[in-house]
């Protein structure tokens, strides 16, 4: 491919940008600031809002100026196989990432970018912070060149790497075909929205309305919980009904919030595999694009609730060697996809998986005393405690977490395994969905072993491995098998040749 | 069920034969070191002291719940830094030909173990209590994100510089091995 020479010129993103730029300072203000905006509607009378509204859209006015001139001074160029970013208002700085550091480069539209034909492109790089870059809005096509242009310099290099000869030998550059392992239809989706975790929805709703709450309280003095207290200890009847309304409508509220949470986010997935990389596309209104090179890839998850079980489907995910430090999500999702689809997935990343032969661990029965102690007991006393000094007698109901930290305790250990093969580990466990955990044993970057003085009375200790893209922790383990297993992954680590990403 | 007490069914390789990372010989670290824990835990355990008794003191309409948990804290604070003292004997480190280990903990014992092909870069560091006892921290960064980065202290500055030395050394040998 011939490197289209503007990519080496200085050139600003398209100047749909500053439209974007609007409309993302719009929704920062709304975001921030919606209840304050919504009680100077409600109450436009209220002094205090209106001075806080002027205080508010000063500071964004001035901020989207800012922005603007900042758009203007803004360049982006290639250099000596370098991506260089020159910007700055008042103070000039250039940020330069070289092409060996990029990990991703990532596109993702929104509505107004599919509108406008652009996309916003996210480089992701390896190790150091803040050297991360995204570029707000790009034409689609120059775009594509610049991605195209990077990758195929790291290919270049990754050849160049593999045969140190003198010559360099021709690059060929292989369009491969892209093999589609899945696509969500809407019915699909419809299962994936009704097997969600709703109870996560719902208290995030409850949390929401809590500090909406608490914003009125402040703003307009009006006493919220004082009126929630009123009702709720007044227990007429007309309370009761209310509680007996509420109860379903809150949870029937929270089923949609998911439902159209999900299909939003997961509208139209299409799980590709392309070559040696893994890309993920999905999202209604904002077109999502994931990619993840299968060298990167380094834990591999499967997941399944009683709810998801009904219709046979499973989460997936699949995490790549990441700056952990980032705290960003690099993982894949899928969302969901029966378990055909898991095996294939497998099969095309780790085609010898299907011929290992694992053997089991369970954990030592022990950890349901330390579970029932920790999660029920200690909590029960405590409740208890409460209860008591409060009278009051709803608050009894919370000691009801004993025999359920019981339940729990007794789930977990009976499903938690660590499968162990020559190549490969497995963790699985569970309370009361599925969940498999695989790693391939060369990836593994360090070995701990943790012991309590409750462990070692009992001969057990806690084995923790951990890659670059996540870890298992498996306690309560036989001392001896934790200790073999430590000795064989370092003895596996360390002969192994091939590069763990 | 009876229990496995074999880490595989099919032993491909002899696993008793391998290099068991129980049987290393831990070096100790610097008897210095010892009091640099204490002075540090020493120092930690002044400020939870000092400030909750400072709460007591400010808010009388705590106690008597206020002295309870001032008490406690105190405690803690004590058992801190005596389990920080006897902690120091249980440091220690290792080097075999392929990895390096670092053992910690009186009561809870942990052992870390990273192989030199994977680590990715090493450290030198000095606090300001462990430069007045001429003492350096070697860190070893591994891919597997902090909870895994090696860490240890202790040591004379041209211990840990040697040490770093061999390791990325040893590192670089093993990586054009791949």
């Amino acid at each position: 491919m011939e490197p289209s020479s503007h990519l080496y010129q200085p050139q600003r993103q398209s100047p749909k940008a500053v439209l974007l730029i609007l409309l993302k300072y719009l929704r920062i203000i709304v975001r921030q600031m919606w209840p304050i905006l919504l009680i100077v509607l409600i109450n436009p009378t209220n002094g205090k809002g209106i001075i806080i509204t002027v205080i508010a859209f000063g500071i964004a006015l001035i901020s989207l100026i800012y922005s603007l001139v900042a758009y203007t001074r803004y360049y982006f160029f290639i250099e000596n196989n370098e991506l260089c970013v020159r910007s700055g208002v008042f103070r000039k700085t250039v940020l330069n990432v070289p092409f060996d550091r990029i990990q991703s480069i990532d596109f993702k539209r929104n509505l107004v970018h599919q509108f406008l034909n652009v996309v916003s492109v996210q480089v992701d790089t390896a190790g150091s912070k803040g050297s991360e870059l995204e570029l707000d809005a790009i034409e689609l096509e120059r775009a594509e060149e610049l991605r195209e242009f990077i990758l195929a310099y790291k290919q270049a290099r990754k050849t160049v790497a593999t045969y140190s000869d003198t010559f360099l030998p021709p690059i060929p550059i292989v369009q491969e075909t892209p093999e589609l392992i899945l696509a969500l239809s809407p019915k699909d989706l419809m299962k994936i929205g009704i097997s969600e975790n709703h109870l996560r929805t719902a208290a995030i709703i409850f949390a929401f309305f809590l500090g909406l709450a608490d914003d009125i309280d402040q703003l307009l003095g009006w006493d919220v919980y004082g009126q929630l207290e009123n009702t709720t200890t007044a227990m007429s009847l007309f309370g009761l009904l209310a509680t007996l309304v509420a109860i379903p409508l809150f949870i029937v509220i929270s089923f949609t919030i998911t439902l159209i949470r999900t299909v939003l986010k997961y509208y139209g997935l299409k799980f590709w595999r392309e070559g040696k990389s893994y890309k993920v596309v999905s999202g209604l209104f904002t077109r999502n694009e994931k990619s993840i090179q299968k060298s990167k890839i380094q834990v591999i998850r499967w997941v399944t609730s009683p709810l998801k079980r009904l219709f046979g489907i499973y989460q997936m995910n699949i995490y790549q060697a990441a700056n952990v430090d980032q705290n960003k999500d690099k993982s894949l999702v899928i969302p969901g996809c029966y378990k055909e689809q898991v095996d294939h997935t497998l099969d095309t990343i780790v085609p010898e998986f299907k011929h290992a032969v694992f053997t089991s661990h369970r954990m030592h029965p022990a950890i349901v005393r330390l579970m029932v102690v920790v999660f029920g007991f200690i909590p029960a006393v405590l409740f208890g405690l409460m209860a008591w000094y409060n009278e009051g007698m709803m608050q009894w109901l919370l000691t009801l977490v004993f025999p359920l930290a019981i339940l729990m305790g007794y789930l977990y250990q009976r499903k938690r395994r660590l499968k162990i093969d020559p190549d490969f580990m497995i963790s699985e466990g569970g309370i009361f969905g599925n969940s498999s955990k695989l790693i391939e044993i060369y990836k593994i970057q360090s070995v701990q072993i943790h012991s309590s003085p409750m462990q070692r009375r009992r001969g057990l200790t806690s084995l923790h491995v951990y890659t670059a893209g996540g870890e298992i922790a498996f306690p309560y383990l036989n001392e001896k098998i934790a200790r073999q297993a430590r000795d064989y992954i370092l003895y596996r680590v360390e002969k192994e040749e091939k590069s763990w990403m | 069920m009876s229990p496995i007490n074999e880490l595989f069914t099919n032993d491909q390789i002899d696993l008793q034969g391998l290099p068991d990372a129980e049987q290393l010989e831990m070096i100790p670290l610097e008897p210095a070191y010892k009091t640099v824990r204490y002075i540090s835990a020493a120092l930690i355990a002044f400020v939870i002291i000092t400030a909750s008794w400072a709460i007591v003191m400010f808010q009388p309409d705590l106690a008597p719940y206020g002295y309870i948990g001032a008490g406690l804290m105190t405690l803690i604070a004590w058992w801190m830094v005596v389990y920080n003292g006897l902690a120091f004997h249980y440091m220690g480190y290792a080097i075999r030909e392929k990895d390096i280990t670092y053992k910690s903990g009186w009561l809870w014992k942990s052992m870390t173990t990273v192989p030199f092909n994977r680590v990715q870069h090493c450290d030198l560091r000095q606090g300001i209590i462990d430069r007045r006892f001429g003492l350096s921290k070697l860190t070893i960064y591994t891919a597997g994100g902090q909870s895994t980065d090696l860490m240890i202290p202790g040591l004379l500055p041209e211990t840990a510089e040697k040490l770093k030395t061999f390791i990325l050394r040893s590192t670089e040998q093993s990586i054009e091995n791949e």
